[in-house]
């Protein structure tokens, strides 16, 4: 397994397991309105904001610094990876604006809450997909050869 | 002039005009609220859909004039589509950032705690077309380079 391969794999699990933890926390409090009332609600939030980024930083791009580390192949991969992972907040945008026009559309209005889940969660998603970009590449490099 | 280069000059017209006429209406009723009067409201959604309509007919003449000319993608073109993407995506991030940061801030300062779900659609139509303006801009300006 090459080097930026194992560590994109690992800030994928590590970054999965912070976000499943976020939407358990997320469901246990039951109301969107938690996040503006419940400062623990928030805590964990920016948490998980700045944790999934900083696991891809630290994991992906600062302790792969040497020439010999990443060549030619890796680059390219992170480099197609970009477009997984724009796809990604893209399609998680839309979810978002189809889920709730149609859960408040009655109401007219959506909870201002939302605008900084999505904003976060559009974070999240897209350091989760550029991790999972590099890992589909490679594996569609060693299959097509 | 490469299928590339095509589609970045296709997306700049379309997208760049695209907000340039949504900015004119907006600003010429004094509102972004566009859904609160049904005429702005009808002029936003023809604007937008005339934009796709447009821009999907501009995707399929370049994809079939180039499949006519039998034209070849190299290595430097896919360089080129792959560094657009990589420099399109963050800048279409902090597009986001600041969108919903303004947002909050507007409507804070109203002591709203709510918005209209039309804001959520006005976020994610910045978000692509911030996108595509920035991978055709960068494109173009790679392309010239090399």
């Amino acid at each position: 397994m090459a080097p930026l391969q194992k560590r994109a794999l690992y800030s994928f699990g590590i970054g999965l397991i912070l976000t499943i933890a976020l939407i358990a926390v997320l469901v246990a409090k039951g109301d969107v309105t938690a996040f503006e009332r419940d400062p623990n609600l928030r805590i964990i939030m920016y948490a998980v904001l700045i944790g999934v980024p900083l696991v891809y930083l630290i994991l992906v791009n600062i302790t792969l610094r040497k020439p010999t580390q990443v060549d030619e192949r890796d680059r390219l991969i992170i480099e197609r990876s970009s477009r997984a992972q724009w796809l990604a907040v893209i399609f998680s945008l839309v979810a978002w604006t189809i889920a709730l026009s149609e859960i408040y559309w009655d109401q007219g209005q959506v909870p201002i809450a939302f605008l900084n889940l999505i904003f976060m969660s559009s974070l999240i998603i897209s350091t989760l997909a550029q991790s999972l970009g590099i890992l589909v590449g490679y594996w569609r490099m060693n299959r097509n050869g | 002039m490469s299928p590339n280069q095509k589609m970045s000059w296709g997306n700049i017209v379309v997208w760049g005009s695209y907000l340039f006429i949504l900015a004119t209406v907006l600003a010429a009723n004094g509102t972004i609220l566009f859904w609160q009067e049904d005429s702005l409201r009808n002029a936003v959604f023809t604007i937008t859909g005339v934009a796709v309509a447009a821009f999907i007919i501009m995707m399929l003449f370049v994809w079939i004039g180039a499949s006519r000319a039998k034209v070849t993608i190299d290595e430097r073109d896919h360089k080129i589509i792959n560094r657009a993407n990589a420099l399109a995506g963050p800048i279409a991030m902090t597009a986001l950032a600041v969108t919903s940061l303004v947002l909050s801030l507007v409507y804070v300062k109203d002591k709203n705690s709510v918005m209209s779900p039309y804001f959520l659609m006005y976020v994610t139509l910045i978000n692509v077309v911030v996108y595509w303006l920035a991978q055709a801009i960068y494109t173009l300006v790679a392309y010239r380079r090399s």
